[in-house]
Formats: C-alpha cells, structure tokens, sequence
C-alpha cells in the first residue's frame, strides 16, 4: 500500500515536471515576442523636485522612439519663467506645460524649469508621453520621484 | 496627477484604469477569429483608411494590413470590439461565421478543459508534451508562412482619412520586400483628378500630368522602405468628395505587377489631416503618430511647423473662403 502511494506521488511529481517544462518551454518561446522591452526603453526621474527650479533626467533606451513629450503638472496658476528646452504649450490655469521632443538620440537628455513661485514635491508630477516602435498605442511613463 | 510615493510604471492608453492604476484581466485575454476580407470590404464602402483604423484600435497601419489580408485570424475580442466601433456595425458582423456560430469557451473552463486526467501516467506526459511540439510546429509554420516567394515586394499605401479643399497632405508607400537581396522596380502612383504631387522622397523619377500619375524608378533599400510625396487637392472641389488612389510595382525580375495594397481613397472634409478623430486639435497622440509616421521621410515637407503650432495651441477652425487653416492660440 505505501509502495503504490510512493509510486503515485512519484508518478504525480513526474507529471508536475512535465508541465513545468512545457510551460517554460512557451515562455521562451513568446516572452520574446511581448513588448514589455519598449515599454520600459523610456524612464524618467527628477533629480531636482520642490521649490522654483525642477529638473528632470529622462533616459532614452535604443533605438529610440521618434518623439516624446514631457507633461509637467503644477498647481493652476503657476508660471514658468524659463526651461531648457523651451517649452512648447503651455497652460497657466490648467498648471500644464509641455515639451515636444524629437529627433532625440539614445541616452540622457535634462529639461531644467524655472518657476514663478516654489513648488512642494507634493504638488508637482510629470510623465512621459510616446508611442513605442513596434506600434500600438501611447505609453505613459510617470516621471519618478526622488 | 500620480502619488509621490510610487515606483514608475508604464500605462497603456487602452488599458482599463481603477483610481490610476493598471489593473490587469485575470488569465489570458479572449480571442476571436476575424474575417479579414469583410473588414476590408466594410473598411473601403466606408471610405475609411486604414490609418485611420489603427489609430481608433490603437495598432499599426502593418497589422491593420495583416488582418485583413489573411482571411481568418485570431485577435484579441478587445481589439475586435474596437474594429467593430470604428466601423460602426456589431462585432458579430466582422467574425468568421462558421466560428461565432461556436459558443466560445472561458479562458479557465477551456485550460480544465484541456487537462490530462489524474492517474494516467501515458497521457499525462504525452499530452503537455504532444501540445508543446505542435504549438512549436505551429509557429515554425506561422513563420515560415510569413515569408511571400523571396524576390518580390508588396507595397501598402498610408493615408490620411481627410483633408480640406486645396490642402497638401503627405502620402506613403511602403514596401515590403520578401527576401534580403534587393529587387529593382518601378512605383506607378495614379492620384485623384486634378489632385497635384508636391515633391517627394526619393525624389519623383517621372510625373505625366496628362495621366496624373507619377513614377519612382529604383531598387529596394533596406534602410528605406517608404516611398513618399505630398499631395494637393483641388481649391474647387466639394466637401464630402471621396479622391481614390491606385498604384503599382512592377518588378524588373519576374513576380509581375503587385497592385498597391492599403489605403485607396480620403474624403474631402473640414479638418486637418493629422487630426483624425476630427475634434479640431491635434492631440498628444496624433501628434506622435504624426512623427512615428513621418520620421522615415526625409526632405518631404509635410508643413510639420502648422501641425506642431496646432499641437501646441487650443486647436484650430477650417476656413472655407480663405481655404486655410485658423490656429487658435
């Protein structure tokens, strides 16, 4: 009796490992195929948050997408006296500004921004905005926080 | 606005969002099988490109392309829901009937389903593995049948879904070659009457104005796979005109002429080319498909500085007697 329940739980084991390996088998196969990797070829962080000035570090993976933009939030009402870039929209009531980014080549590009008033950490966000390569639709990338 | 206290994380657009975050479906998503030839059929009676597809489903102009060049295929139902929207008639109408006549099976029910019985030691180990080589078979098969005859090309035309009387909108052909060797050919490109080509890249071989047509001469280059031009409509024509467009390749080497697949036609209408759900901005998404499009086409001058300054302002308004665009700070 214990003999056949040794040998069922062996025959059970077998057939767990069995279905393991067919199951990492897939995942090589279509793990490739997902794009998780260009989703993740575009982050960003702040490496100056709270006060008038704020920078923000957006790292490009390669190849890079054609374009992104770079949405700032701030609280209604808050002016932005300088960037580096210049900006390109902005909406002083809504607390909205935006870069348009293109031709960008891999690596680190910086957009420094100076403002009319400080700003908390807390009141301030931002996130990329671009369409990954391989097509499909646009991705949005919160832009960390230190 | 995002907590500030988060890790960053990547959303899709057309993902369902809870209070901000990406919630994810349970098991795998549902598919459906599509039938590829009625999508193009309703696609073109409708006078709809397809650009104008991928940008509502949220896919390239390339697997708009593929759906519906091979006639049955299986798609995500999310996507097939939105194909379905964007060509205004009921999922049923756009799925292969012999399939939707079949009740579908839970993602959960069908992998139970699929379970070797308990105790069946032969079975139990032929099954997954059986399951493993024909699903290895099947995508050998899949890529292999990917591959048209090698030395000849397929082309796909993009294009905008409208543009206003007398405007210039850019078109592009893309090609597709089959195998890596390059493959000399001719584009033959028939615009609409009275439509006029502005320049293109490559430059333009030859433009009979008596035929309205014109002509690329070359061979295929890996690094440059699109061939384009800019178009001008007619100052005079009617709002609500449907232009139709056909083409060609003609291959030196035998595989014969290849009709120019894609988008065959535009409707004249009231808003800016780039502007595709026709709310009279240019919004973020546009604007980025605006360059992911074009970033391929160097030297074509497809007025990126009006479509930026629209991104970039309020919007814009169509006048008709000037028969220009307002850009509204």
């Amino acid at each position: 009796m214990k003999k056949q329940l040794k040998r069922g739980s062996m025959a059970g084991r077998r057939e767990h490992r069995l279905w393991l390996t067919c199951f990492l088998f897939l995942l090589c196969i279509l793990l490739p195929a997902t794009g998780s990797a260009a989703e993740e070829s575009v982050t960003a962080r702040y490496l100056r948050l709270g006060g008038s000035a704020l920078t923000v570090e957006i790292n490009v993976g390669s190849p890079p997408p054609s374009s992104l933009i770079l949405v700032q939030h701030l609280p209604p009402g808050t002016r932005l006296l300088d960037s580096s870039p210049a900006v390109n929209n902005v909406n002083v009531e809504k607390g909205e500004a935006k870069w348009l980014l293109h031709s960008i080549p891999s690596g680190r590009l910086v957009v420094e921004m100076t403002l009319d008033r400080p700003v908390g950490a807390d009141e301030a966000a931002a996130e990329i905005r671009f369409k990954p390569l391989e097509g499909g639709g646009m991705v949005i990338v919160p832009v960390a926080k230190p | 606005m995002h907590a500030t206290d988060e890790p960053p994380r990547t959303l899709r657009m057309n993902q369902p969002k809870e209070n901000g975050n990406t919630q994810a479906y349970p098991g795998a998503a549902p598919m459906v099988r599509i039938d590829g030839g009625t999508i193009r059929r309703l696609r073109e009676s409708r006078g709809l490109t397809q650009l104008y597809l991928s940008t509502v489903v949220g896919v390239t102009t390339d697997t708009i392309s593929r759906w519906e060049n091979r006639r049955y295929q299986s798609i995500k139902l999310e996507n097939a829901e939105k194909l379905a929207q964007a060509l205004e008639i009921p999922l049923e109408d756009i799925l292969d009937k012999q399939c939707a006549a079949e009740a579908p099976l839970p993602a959960e029910q069908k992998a139970a389903a699929e379970l070797p019985p308990r105790g069946v030691s032969l079975k139990s180990w032929l099954l997954p593995a059986g399951g493993g080589i024909a699903l290895a078979a099947a995508l050998l098969f899949l890529l292999l049948a990917k591959e048209p005859p090698s030395g000849t090309v397929t082309a796909e035309r993009i294009l905008p879904p409208h543009v206003p009387p007398g405007q210039t909108f850019p078109v592009l052909i893309r090609l597709h070659p089959a195998g890596r060797e390059t493959v000399s050919l001719i584009i033959k490109e028939t615009m609409p009457p009275g439509c006029k080509a502005l320049g293109g890249s490559p430059a333009i071989t030859s433009l009979d104005a008596r035929e309205n047509t014109l002509k690329w001469i070359g061979r295929t280059e890996p690094d440059r796979p699109i061939h384009a031009y800019i178009c001008q409509v007619p100052a005079g024509i009617s709002l609500g005109e449907t232009l139709f467009f056909n083409g060609a390749v003609t291959m030196k080497e035998g595989g014969g002429d290849q009709p120019i697949g894609g988008a065959a036609s535009l409707v004249v209408a009231p808003f800016h080319w780039a502007d595709i759900n026709r709310d009279n901005i240019i919004d973020d998404e546009e604007i980025l498909s605006v360059y992911e499009q074009y970033a391929e086409t160097e030297g074509l001058d497809v007025d990126q500085d009006l479509t930026d300054s629209i991104w970039a302002g309020s919007g814009y308004a169509w006048d008709g007697e000037q028969k220009r665009y307002l850009v509204l700070d």
